[in-house]
């Protein structure tokens, strides 16, 4: 169990982030199902405690970067929901300008890198962040997010041995529930307790059970510290689980539902509610507030979405180089 | 007050589903989250958990039918309500899923093109018991069913 005492008000600001990011995953998640969100949908059902648990440790120079299992990272340094949502709908108004959708969430002014779809790609830029914040003399930590399926990748190996050898400010995390896509971690390697992947670069690792929003924000805590402090890289392995299927057109036919349902016994918003309960640091009255007021955010996200423009075609010619006039672009 | 349940779109593909089980009857009480029905999509049986609440008023098609993305799968309302008009009105808008489905149309039917049957192509699996004799005009790689890999 957590070792930090928590603040009433720490437990209420859980409840209702993590409350936002499932109840934000189901609706788009609905939303898929009947066409206003197109491509691909990852949800992050299951897994919000890593991201509330991270919220409680960082500052807003922090960056952040993920794979595309993306949408509520970008909540993690303030992103409005509703801007991810109309990302998702593919609209002028999201944090991508609609040009990215759900597996592409970026936003410059609040430090998130993506959204990638290359699995395990995200680890070397993770570190290629760190070494620029190390080499501009600033202490901003980066997150690095990853699956237990990217952390198969080889990339992994050079980025951690640099990171080390460099001590990189940067937090690897990795989000492992399980599976990829329906591979389990068993069936990926003879090395299933992934943190012990740090020890070949030396790389100060712990294991964290990421069902506990607590536990999530002790380990966080240290580790972005750590880096902080310029002692270098940090390697957390969340141990979670999704509750939904890899995509929304997985069936998930590779689990049992008892495991699943294994799971959902120790959801971790429940966990808080009944914190929040027990401890009497909220009446049910209240509690039914926080949880009107998430789905009137919900709510307004899409309303937002709905009612927003689609990126002119003229957009397409955007973003692309940094230079204005390269040479490849031509209307 | 009634609403229509659409065949909801399950994968990036899908154009028509196939109720291959109802979880719920006529009469039963459906609430957010409760599984509904089973459905057979192109590429693989689904789960689908409702996101409304209501007395579930009509079915629209039996199990083993296909019907449309879109189309009326079922309605919700309170129980005992007159879901006609409702479904009239639906099944003379744009959509009009109102003809009984052919029996072949529970097969995904799209024709794959030269270009989609790379080596990342996956054949859909057969029943060994459905295995007819292949025919010998296409080149093999052509002979089954194939789908681009859903890779993200
Ligand atoms: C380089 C690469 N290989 C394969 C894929 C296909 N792919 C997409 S997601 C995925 C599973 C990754 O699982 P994991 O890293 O555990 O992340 P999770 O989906 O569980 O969050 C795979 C193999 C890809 N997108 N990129
Ligand atoms: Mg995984």
């Amino acid at each position: 169990m957590a070792k930090t005492k928590f603040s009433k008000e720490t437990y209420l600001m859980w409840y209702e982030q993590m409350l936002l990011m499932r109840k934000f995953e189901e609706r788009a998640g609905q939303l898929y199902i009947q066409q206003k969100i197109r491509g691909f949908c990852h949800l992050y059902i299951g897994q919000e405690a890593i991201a509330a648990g991270a919220m409680s440790t960082i500052k807003a120079d922090d960056n952040v970067i993920t794979a595309y299992r993306d949408h509520v990272h970008p909540f993690i340094k303030g992103v409005e929901p509703k801007y991810v949502m109309a990302e998702l709908f593919g609209k002028s108004t999201g944090v991508s300008k609609g040009k990215g959708g759900s597996m592409h969430m970026f936003s410059q002014p609040h430090r998130v890198f993506g959204g990638h779809g290359i699995v395990g790609g995200q680890i070397p830029l993770g570190a290629g962040i760190a070494f620029a914040e190390k080499y501009k003399g600033t202490n901003n930590v980066t997150l690095c997010y990853m699956g237990d399926g990217a952390v198969r990748q080889g990339a992994l190996h050079e980025a951690f041995n640099m990171a080390m050898l460099w001590k990189l400010p940067v937090v690897f995390i990795i989000e492992n529930n399980n599976y990829a896509m329906g591979t389990s971690v068993e069936r990926t390697s003879n090395v299933i307790e992934l943190y012990t992947l740090g020890e070949s670069y030396d790389m100060p690792a712990a294991p964290v059970n990421a069902m506990s929003v607590e536990a999530v924000h002790d380990a966080m805590e240290i580790a972005v510290a750590h880096c902080r402090e310029g002692k270098g890289p940090y390697l957390l392995e969340m141990k979670t689980y999704r509750y939904r299927g890899h995509s929304m057109s997985d069936p998930a036919k590779y689990r049992t539902k008892e495991e699943v349902e294994e799971y959902k016994a120790q959801d971790p918003i429940q966990r808080v509610l009944t914190t929040l309960l027990e401890k009497k640091y909220a009446s049910e009255a209240q509690v039914e507030a926080i949880n009107e007021k998430v789905n009137l955010i919900v709510d307004e996200c899409v309303k937002f979405s709905e009612e927003s423009p689609f990126p002119d075609a003229s957009e397409l010619y955007k973003d692309v180089y940094a230079q204005e006039d390269y040479p490849f672009i031509r209307e | 007050m009634a609403q229509i349940v659409k065949m909801p779109k399950l994968s990036d593909t899908m154009t028509e589903g196939v109720v291959s089980k109802w979880h719920k009857s006529v009469g039963d009480t459906v609430k957010n989250g409760d599984l509904l029905a089973e459905i057979e999509t192109d590429k693989a049986t689904m789960e689908f958990e409702s996101f409304q609440d209501g007395v579930l008023l009509y079915r629209g098609i039996e199990e083993g039918q296909a019907t449309p993305v879109d189309a009326v799968l079922a309605i919700l309302g309170e129980a005992g309500e007159d879901f006609q008009p409702i479904l009239d009105e639906y099944n003379k808008g744009a959509a009009k899923p109102t003809e009984e489905p052919k029996a072949e149309t529970a097969q995904p039917k799209a024709e794959p093109k030269a270009d989609e049957a790379p080596a990342t192509a996956e054949v859909k699996a057969q029943p060994a018991a459905e295995s007819k004799p292949a025919e010998v005009k296409k080149p093999h790689y052509l002979k089954k069913k194939v789908q681009v890999l859903m890779v993200a």
